[in-house]
């Protein structure tokens, strides 16, 4: 009798050509048998479909670690928050705006004092990732949104006046956006760049925050139309 | 491979299939990229060990593999890894968990499969792995193999495919 492995077999070209004569001879006299090697057919071409290969994206960590130097094959343990970060980034074929920090300023905690510009507030408050609008004769690029695992939304952009670059992490506080922390961006300051090493200032500030989860599309533009109420 | 920088090249050509194949091991998004990178920082330490000729993408779904038995051992104490509905983004940036409700069904189906039944299932079906290359790179004799994927097919089709169970019939091989 045909059982569900010879059929299996049979589909996966994995029988010598006798057998494979016998399975078709069977398959074309017993409906039953036909049947379930459609079904197993049709499922595995379903598989396929529902399970695609995921490109490599310009900003993947992982094939930036593997272009690296064998010196700086480093671990990313515990910087689950970066790869989080980027996976959502490639996901939503944006980059993720985090710099080598060259000239950090940053605090661990978040400064209620540091306020930000009305410009920016408005567009921490309405422009999705991924998009950029004009502020005080520059840009500024909108990075990603992220939930704090301390509860608190926080929102990571970049501004560009010139040649001048700067990523940034602003977070709300009590109704506000307030700067979290900003780093000097790198030197090309309109590309987007990979992952951030480890220990970047925006890193460490997500990590002072013991870490945090991206939100994707949906979430993100749900906030936005409830004005970052949560 | 004698030449670091050609197999650094060659390791990042394979990162969508090995990606893939790390998704379906551990079935959640952040675990298979700490699967992945694991991986890749061991063959990056172990790259001269690399046998030339051999295919790479087998070396590493092999190396992916005993890591994530190691992972699945030492979670007693960490992260707990759930074979959680499988979240892929397609290549082009389409997110392909709006697509059909029939596709959706597939990734639930595949998820809630045991993790050795996933991996054959990814290596023969996603990947084309003949079942001795898959034998090889699961480290698993061909009859397990085979006794794997019919089992997984069975599941599969059953969940996915047909809404009526179809019990499939055992085979001779099966474990």
């Amino acid at each position: 009798m045909l059982n569900d492995g010879l059929i299996g077999a049979y589909l996966d070209g994995e029988l010598d050509q006798e057998k494979r004569a016998l399975v078709e001879h069977w398959l074309a006299h017993d409906k039953g048998a036909a049947a379930r090697a459609e079904r197993i057919r049709g499922a595995d071409a379903m598989l396929r479909r529902a399970i695609p290969r995921i490109a490599v994206d310009q900003a993947d960590p992982i094939a930036a670690l593997i272009m690296e130097g064998p010196t700086n094959v480093v671990s990313f343990a515990g910087h689950g928050w970066i790869r989080r970060a980027v996976a959502i980034a490639a996901a939503c074929v944006i980059g993720v705006l985090v710099g080598r920090a060259s000239a950090p300023s940053m605090m661990s905690n978040i400064d209620p004092k540091m306020r930000l510009s009305a410009e920016i507030e408005r567009a921490l408050d309405a422009l999705p990732s991924g998009q950029s609008a004009p502020i005080m004769g520059g840009e500024l690029q909108m990075a990603l949104s992220v939930l704090t695992d301390s509860g608190a939304l926080c929102r990571q952009f970049r501004t560009v006046s010139g040649a001048d670059a700067a990523d940034a992490l602003a977070c709300r506080v009590d109704g506000d956006w307030r700067l979290a922390v900003q780093a000097a961006a790198p030197g090309e300051a309109a590309e987007f760049s990979v992952a951030a090493p480890a220990g970047s200032a925006i890193d460490a500030a997500i990590s002072a925050m013991g870490g945090a989860a991206v939100l994707d599309a949906n979430e993100e533009r749900a906030l936005i139309a409830a004005r970052w109420r949560q | 491979m004698k030449n670091e920088q050609a197999f650094r090249r060659e390791l990042v050509s394979q990162l969508p299939r090995l990606r893939r194949f790390a998704l379906a091991l551990a079935g959640s998004r952040d675990a298979a990229e700490d699967l992945l990178q694991s991986a890749v920082e061991r063959a990056l330490r172990k790259w001269e060990s690399y046998e030339e000729g051999k295919r790479l993408d087998s070396w590493m779904f092999k190396i992916m593999q005993n890591l994530w038995f190691d992972m699945r051992r030492s979670v007693s104490s960490g992260p707990i890894y759930t074979a959680e509905l499988l979240d892929v983004a397609g290549s082009d940036g389409r997110d392909v968990t709006e697509a059909r409700d029939e596709l959706r069904l597939v990734r639930e189906a595949f998820a809630e499969l045991p993790e050795d039944q996933r991996a054959v299932l990814a290596l023969v079906v996603l990947e084309g792995f003949s079942y001795a290359q898959a034998a090889e790179a699961l480290g698993a004799p061909i009859g397990t193999v085979m006794s794997r994927l019919s089992r997984a097919r069975a599941s599969l089709s059953a969940r996915a495919v047909g809404n009526v169970m179809i019990a499939p019939i055992p085979s001779r091989k099966e474990k």
